[in-house]
């Protein structure tokens, strides 16, 4: 410990001034004795208060300006103030010398991987204050994130494991949406295999000539659902042969890109869906301007325009379908995120009251947080109807008709900070809190999902070259992979692809396959799949 | 030649001015000098965390990343295309728009139009954007435009074709700017003593003949200064433009080095990396307008500093 | 006579060229202030162009439900007005000495100030600096760091040249002092100029949310393009938040957007009209030999 001590003291340096109860030894005395019995919150009844830093720059929430903080508080009696920005201001924050007591920051960040040198760890806090913390989390996740030095720094959010994924907990976000009128008018149209997809094109646009055949989220910059997306579909893996694999080459993928290039030859296919930004994608959506859609993200930014599609008119509601397979016929694969989750909350080395802090993210981690969080108060926002929690009409009748005050005063879903999505799946609550318009889309999305957990920050690290490379070989790949689609004839088609492994080749693709390679296997071994 | 006067003689007699001139020196002392050792992070690999007083330092690493990266030099490129022709046509655009408006005798259609040409400038380009890919759509606008003029047969897909990306880049920002930059000119219109246009008058000048005699050499410091600083500016680009408008597609054309940047640096939080392109970037850049300003001065016989 | 049917024909010919100009610039706009006043989900049925179809002043109502947004109206307003009258005078007075090639060490500030055009120390320097001033959650924060820039100063100094010195030394000859002169002579033969660097930076101060986004804290000293800013990255969140799939994300409708930016820019806009009556052409220098 001391050597530990010694050590950080001298990385930290001048920049962060950061005081001396950086281990255990120098945490102050707990207020009260504590078991694993009762979780801290409930015997220690003094009020407190922490400050929490959100790196999200739109999380413009105040703490108690809904029904969800408004319990939370009274339960704890823990004041929050939150402030919230992006990385500018993060970066501004550890140059003041001066951080907020809570911090929630993403996974995938250097400043998460450099915990060690600005957090306290969250065992150590939990041991002396709060022991009830342990039993709180989920063991997979803690080993996950238990660092080399067997200190655990940061908890997530969404994070999904493996045992998750395999009991149907999770939902994936990605699916094959058409619109239902249409599909049943076509015949209900097999759009699985290549000749089938095509022929579901055709008979669209033949029918209705004004709606585009088939849509994709807004591509931006990027290749949209075109790319890793379009391979999950074709349930394609990442990792073959005990190494990394591209995906973009595989004959499967190929095979589909004919398809599409095909759809696009025959003008399937609009050129506006390559220019449209996000907001022109949700506006098409939302007036049922396409019958089919490969949609990423469906449950963040495109279910608001399917809820309202449908509102306006019940014969634009969309239906997830299967979509292309491979040739195998093996089922389509969506996405959610892994084990690695989304953010992490750390407690850091400034905390003012590291004791209050703990009890406040044991609260939310908790059966109780985590049911707050999603419902609010037994008897105010719900009932329990056979042992399932259940929306009150009143509050059921707002998400569904005003979801604009739903989020700001009821505010169920916004206090995301550490919240664990598998958990009300298991519990069966989640279908009680979902608009009922885009349920059998989110069932087809549960279905489903797979896990992928070994691909968790398998990239190069940033601020490499190899992780320039990829970014720049990332560019190249949107760029060929978009112009194969348009491609006129079969041979532009196969010259593009070559343009693609010989950008590869010349922008040390070996070097990166070999990192990835290397972080899997690492992955891997931690998650248990291999033996070290 | 008279022999200069003692220093603090001189001193003594300027001694107002030089209150004048001090406070502005102050100022940049503290507001731009003091924060200028932040330039070391361009020879540091900078985290977070370390902030400056901890960061590796890695020398001329991140150069000669950028330097040997291809994309960077494409990038190179295309924001100096886009920056000529934002130059041919953006430059003499709001003075000519400024001449007009001068010569327009209707005084309240002339405010008005004042006021509107000005308008645009106050678009978001995120908001812009948007407005701008429906226009240009296969449905949009301009295409229902040129197909009604039969100047096209087919709609056109401009977005995603690389071939349109710099007279978009370069016409949209224009259409934006065109207004706002003609206040300077009109500014400077209005210092024109009006007995010099009643003299040309009199000596039977015509209308041309007078904006050609005496607006525009009246106004030429203004059009050298401002020419001056445009040049200096030729390496800068657009960010928001760029981030809005770039598909892969077009991506060939529309890759700036802000972008290049954005992408490469920023957004893995690299800002050692985007610090040393943006040194890299000034220095040119510094360099471009005191050769301009040298010109200006051989040509006009007068420094615009 | 045929003079002036030509000069007729060449107004009528200006202004069908001003004319063609302005609606190219108009319609866009007009465009977008009337999909702002209709209805969103009608407007995204798309075809709304010249005239609401459905009018709702729905989306400038929630806009206006922001609890903060009148607060930080006042705080726009008060900070662009002080602002803007301290840039243009402590600029002019800089302006003023740096036009005089006699001023000693007027080459030396020069070099100093051009480097500062392209070179700075980037965000955590500014940063630290304010902090040690006191400027974190100041108001002063507005004002202070933005009295000055090299760029106006050239600009304004460029103009200075070209007032003629004759004025200046029958002035000095008749006993006045520099700083009379500065305040007497130059400074209302200038208004065009000043006008226009007033518009520029006051253009510039209004819209500016960097500022309060790095270095302010308390909502109640935000500016009104905070919110510009908050609903556009809050359009941004729900495309960035790809892990959180079963959350209700905040997703604004365009219209909201619309509004916002009507609602944040619409005070600016209207200054220009009356400033406008400075740039009448003629105007400065018959004033002064009148």
């Amino acid at each position: 410990m001391k050597l530990f001590r010694m050590v950080s003291a001298l990385v930290l340096g001048a920049a962060l001034v950061a005081p001396a109860m950086a281990q255990d030894a120098s945490l102050p005395a707990a207020r009260t004795k504590n078991t694993d019995a009762k979780a801290g919150w409930e015997t220690d009844k003094k009020p407190g208060s922490v400050s929490w830093y959100l790196n999200w720059g739109w999380y413009d929430r105040k703490y108690k300006q809904d029904v969800v903080t408004q319990k939370t508080f009274a339960d704890t009696k823990i004041e929050v103030t939150y402030s919230y920005g992006d990385d500018d201001k993060l970066n501004t924050l550890f140059a003041s010398g001066k951080l907020p007591d809570i911090m929630t920051i993403g996974s995938w960040t250097q400043i998460a991987k450099d915990a060690k040198k600005w957090a306290i760890p969250l065992d150590t806090i939990a041991k002396k204050y709060d022991p009830y913390f342990f039993k709180t989390l989920k063991p997979d996740v803690v080993s996950w994130y238990t660092q080399p030095d067997s200190h655990l720094y940061g908890y997530p959010n969404f994070s999904n494991t493996d045992k998750d994924y395999k009991a149907g907990y999770v939902y994936g976000s990605q699916a094959f949406l058409v619109r239902g009128d249409m599909y049943a008018a076509l015949g209900k149209p097999d759009m699985t295999t290549p000749d089938g997809f095509l022929k579901g094109l055709r008979a669209a646009k033949a029918k209705y000539p004004d709606i585009n055949p088939i849509g994709f989220n807004a591509f931006g910059g990027g290749e949209s659902t075109l790319g890793a997306i379009l391979q999950d579909f074709l349930a394609i893996s990442e990792f073959k042969n005990g190494a990394y694999y591209d995906r973009y080459t595989d004959p499967e993928y190929l095979r589909w890109m004919r398809v599409f290039n095909t759809a696009y030859k025959e003008e399937l296919i609009s050129d506006d869906i390559f220019a449209d930004m996000n907001q022109n994608f949700e506006e098409n959506i939302q007036r049922g301007k396409y019958f089919a859609i490969l949609a990423d993200g469906v449950m963040t930014g495109v279910k608001d325009q399917l809820i309202k599609a449908a509102q306006a008119d019940p014969t634009k509601t969309y239906l997830a379908i299967d979509g292309p397979k491979n040739s195998k016929g093996e089922a389509n694969i969506t996405r959610n995120a892994g084990i690695q989750g989304w953010t992490l909350t750390f407690i850091s080395k400034d905390c003012k009251d590291p004791e209050t802090a703990i009890h406040l993210i044991t609260y939310m981690l908790s059966e109780q947080g985590q049911m707050v969080s999603k419902f609010g108060v037994e008897g105010q926002t719900y009932d329990v109807v056979k042992g399932v929690p259940t929306l009150k009409p009143a509050i059921r009748k707002i998400m569904e008709t005003d979801q604009a005050k739903f989020d700001k005063e009821i505010g169920f879903g916004q206090t995301y900070m550490l919240t664990d999505e598998a958990w009300q799946v298991k519990n069966g609550y989640y279908q009680s809190n979902i608009n009922s318009i885009v349920k059998p889309i989110t069932e087809w999305m549960r279905l489903h999902a797979q896990g992928n957990s070994q691909m968790s920050n398998s990239e190069p690290d940033d601020r490499t070259t190899e992780s320039r490379n990829l970014t720049n070989i990332r560019q190249k790949r949107a760029e060929v992979l978009l112009n194969a689609v348009m491609a006129s004839s079969d041979a532009d088609f196969d010259g593009y692809w070559k343009e693609y492994n010989d950008y590869k080749a010349a922008n040390g693709w070996d070097k990166i396959a070999a990192i990835q390679t290397a972080k899997i296997k690492e992955n891997r071994i931690k998650l248990g799949y291999d033996k070290k | 030649m008279v022999p200069q006067r003692p220093f603090w003689e001189r001193w003594k007699k300027q001694a107002a001015l030089q209150s004048f001139v001090w406070p502005g020196i102050l100022f940049i002392l503290i507001f731009s000098y003091i924060p200028m050792y932040g330039i070391v992070i361009a020879f540091q690999d900078y985290t977070v965390v370390d902030q400056i007083s901890n960061s590796k330092w890695v020398g001329l690493d991140k150069f000669a990343a950028f330097l040997n990266d291809q994309q960077f030099w494409r990038a190179v490129g295309n924001t100096i295309a886009i920056s000529i022709g934002k130059l041919a046509i953006g430059f003499p655009a709001p003075i000519i728009l400024a001449l007009l408006l001068n010569e327009l005798r209707a005084r309240r259609f002339k405010k008005f139009t004042q006021t509107v040409s000005y308008l645009p400038h106050f678009l978001s380009w995120v908001i812009l954007g948007g407005m701008l890919v429906s226009w240009l759509a296969t449905d949009g606008i301009l295409n229902q435009l040129l197909m009604a003029l039969g100047v096209i047969q087919k709609p056109i897909a401009y977005l995603v074709k690389p071939d349109y990306y710099w007279a978009i880049a370069v016409l949209s920002e224009v259409w934006k700017e065109m207004g706002w930059g003609t206040i300077l000119y009109l500014a400077a219109m209005s210092g024109i003593d009006p007995t010099l246009y009643e003299a040309a008058k009199v000596d039977g000048a015509k209308r041309l003949q007078q904006v050609w005699h005496i607006t525009l050499p009246s106004i030429r410091g203004i059009i050298a200064l401002m020419l001056v600083l445009a040049v200096g500016g030729l390496l800068g680009s657009n960010l928001d433009q760029a981030l809005v408008l770039q598909r892969p597609l077009n991506l060939k054309k529309s890759e700036v080095i802000d972008s290049f940047v954005f992408k490469l640096g920023i957004q893995q939080g690299d800002f050692s990396y985007a610090t040393a392109v943006g040194l890299f970037t000034s220095v040119i850049a510094l360099g471009l307008i005191l050769f301009t300003n040298f010109v200006t001065r051989k040509l006009n016989d007068r420094s615009i500093f | 006579m045929r003079k002036n049917y030509g000069e007729r024909v060449f107004q009528a010919f200006l202004w069908l060229l001003v004319g063609f100009f302005s609606l190219l610039v108009l319609l866009p706009v007009w465009n977008i202030v009337v999909l702002s006043l209709n209805d969103a989900n009608d407007a995204a049925k798309g075809g709304v162009t010249l005239w609401p179809r459905a009018f709702s002043l729905e989306n400038y109502k929630v806009v206006f439900q922001y609890p903060q947004i009148f607060n930080s109206f006042w705080i726009s307003i008060s900070k662009t007005f002080l602002g803007v009258t301290t840039h243009v005078l402590f600029c002019s007075m800089v302006a003023y000495a740096m036009s005089k090639k006699h001023l000693m060490g007027r080459q030396w500030f020069i070099r100093l100030g051009i480097v500062t055009m392209f070179f700075g120390g980037g965000l955590i320097p500014s940063f630290l600096l304010m902090k040690s001033l006191g400027l974190l959650d100041n108001y002063l924060i507005y004002i202070i760091p933005a009295v000055f820039s090299f760029y106006d100063m050239i600009i304004l100094m460029n103009f200075f040249r070209e007032i003629p010195d004759s004025l200046e030394e029958s002035a000095a000859i008749d006993g006045a002092s520099t700083y009379y002169i500065f305040w007497r002579i130059i400074l209302p033969l200038s208004m065009p100029v000043l006008a226009t660097i007033a518009l520029f930076n006051g253009v510039g101060q209004w819209n500016d949310y960097m500022t309060a986004k790095i270095y302010i804290n308390n909502p109640d000293l935000h500016p009104v393009q905070m919110f510009l800013y908050k609903i556009i990255v809050q359009e941004e969140a729900s495309k960035l938040n790809h892990a959180a799939s079963v959350i209700v994300m905040p997703t604004t409708a365009r219209s909201l957007q619309l509004a916002t930016m009507v609602i944040t820019t619409a005070p600016i806009v209207m200054v220009y009209p009356f400033l406008q009556k400075y740039f009448v052409k003629g105007m400065m220098v018959g004033s002064v030999k009148g």
